[in-house]
């Protein structure tokens, strides 16, 4: 297995961890959510953070955790979308500027699998008397999901995910279009 | 077209659009660069306790240097005709450089009239400060993200123009496939030959055209597709199969030619 430390696949793939933290920052903002504190990327374990106030109820909080997931996935998509095409069908003709976007969207992508603190931080937003028994019950499966992405980052499931997204629309766009 | 040009002392005749284009360049780059160091300076103050004097003698040469630099490539792009991607990436950067500078220093002079309201009142200062002050609440993104994410959609933009292409080649690639896999190797052959010609450097085209060529019987034109592989890295498997694809075209051309003989 080719493994590499999480700081330097960090270090690489830093346009995702600054959307990943934006994108909780942005539905704070949108929830009204006071948010105390922002690091969009640094030099260690966890990369990027935000803290936050109270949130108003625990679906909100459920969004807020899970943010990252819609929009890192939607804007590593959208960006790779013009070159993804040009990259992966015909390599030979790909330029500098395909690579870069292919780089972003990728980074971006494979940031959107929420951390495991944004599943504690779901997991405690309904635990207790906060949510009912059915939330409870829809929510766990989503929080062991998230775990086992986690888990399956050790064997570039993130990567695998990043590209899967970037390549998967255009594919799919060409497929109908066949 | 006519290209206008004129005669200047020593650089002799120059088309017009290339001074224009450089002229642009470097006014905007220098515009940018120069409020670019304003947002460093409003940067420093905020974070640091330090003051920051910035002495001319350094701001200038960095400004000259930095104006000239894209000045150049803009110079050199004209020249060539090609506006390269990296020319294009460096300009834009500065560009939003120079953008969330400009917001940069919008924001402190809309700051700086909002923080002379109370003492136009003079009754803020008599407020009583509050025993425990809450945590600070953050507002707003930092310029740097936003910038990074401006860039993001610039790249993107530059590239969408050429997307509606690469997407037709992508279907017609596809559709070829398809033909192959339904057995009708001359469709297969006529959209790889189009593709081909829109993408002659691209050796996974040429291959899938000479097997396409090869199955459809069109020994000589897949023997010469073939060719056009030879010295070209490739995986094991794809080596194996072109091998053995052009010993079967090389026995079925000398069967063909002992027949008609």
């Amino acid at each position: 297995m080719f493994i590499i430390p999480g700081s330097v696949i960090s270090a690489i793939t830093f346009p995702g961890i600054v959307i990943h933290e934006l994108a909780h920052y942005l539905f704070c903002m949108f929830f009204k959510v006071p948010v105390f504190q922002v690091c969009y990327f640094r030099f260690g374990n966890p990369a990027g953070y935000v803290l936050h106030g109270k949130v108003g109820n625990w679906l909100h909080h459920v969004i807020l955790s899970a943010g990252p997931f819609f929009l890192n996935s939607l804007l590593g998509a959208f960006l790779a979308f013009p070159s993804a095409l040009r990259v992966f069908e015909f390599p030979g003709d790909a330029t500098a500027l395909d690579s870069v976007l292919i780089w972003l969207g990728v980074s971006i992508a494979m940031h959107a699998i929420p951390s495991t603190g944004d599943a504690q931080s779901m997991w405690s937003a309904v635990s207790g008397n906060k949510a009912g028994g059915v939330v409870k019950f829809c929510i766990a499966p989503i929080i062991g999901v998230i775990y086992l992405l986690r888990l399956g980052s050790v064997f570039w499931l993130d990567a695998i995910y990043g590209v899967a997204v970037c390549y998967a629309l255009p594919r799919l766009l060409v497929l109908w279009l066949s | 077209m006519a290209v206008e040009s004129v005669s200047l002392p020593l650089l002799g005749e120059i088309d017009l659009e290339r001074i224009k284009v450089t002229i642009l360049v470097a006014l905007v780059s220098v515009g940018c660069v120069w409020v670019g160091l304003q947002a460093v300076h409003d940067s420093w103050q905020r974070y640091s306790s330090r003051a920051l004097r910035i002495p001319f003698r350094i701001i200038l040469p960095v400004v000259a240097v930095a104006a000239a630099v894209p000045a150049w490539l803009g110079w050199r792009a004209v020249e060539e005709n090609v506006w390269h991607p990296s020319v294009l990436v460096l300009l834009f950067g500065v560009v939003v450089w120079g953008v969330t500078g400009i917001h940069s220093f919008v924001r402190r002079l809309l700051a700086s009239f909002k923080q002379k309201q109370p003492e136009a009142t003079g009754e803020e200062e008599q407020a009583p400060a509050e025993q425990t002050d809450p945590p600070e609440e953050v507002k707003g993104v930092p310029l740097w993200v936003k910038g990074m994410v401006a860039v993001g959609v610039v790249l993107f933009a530059i590239r969408l123009p050429d997307f509606k292409a690469s997407l037709m080649d992508a279907t017609i690639k596809n559709r070829a496939a398809m033909a192959g896999e339904a057995g009708r190797y001359t469709d297969a052959v006529n959209l790889y030959a189009e593709l081909r010609t829109r993408h002659p450097s691209d050796n996974g085209l040429k291959k899938d055209l000479a097997f396409a060529q090869y199955h459809a019987g069109q020994y000589y034109s897949a023997m010469e597709t073939f060719q056009l592989l030879s010295g070209v890295e490739m995986a094991s498997t794809d080596v194996r199969k072109i091998n053995a694809a052009i010993q079967d075209i090389e026995s079925k051309l000398k069967q063909r030619k002992f027949l008609s003989e």
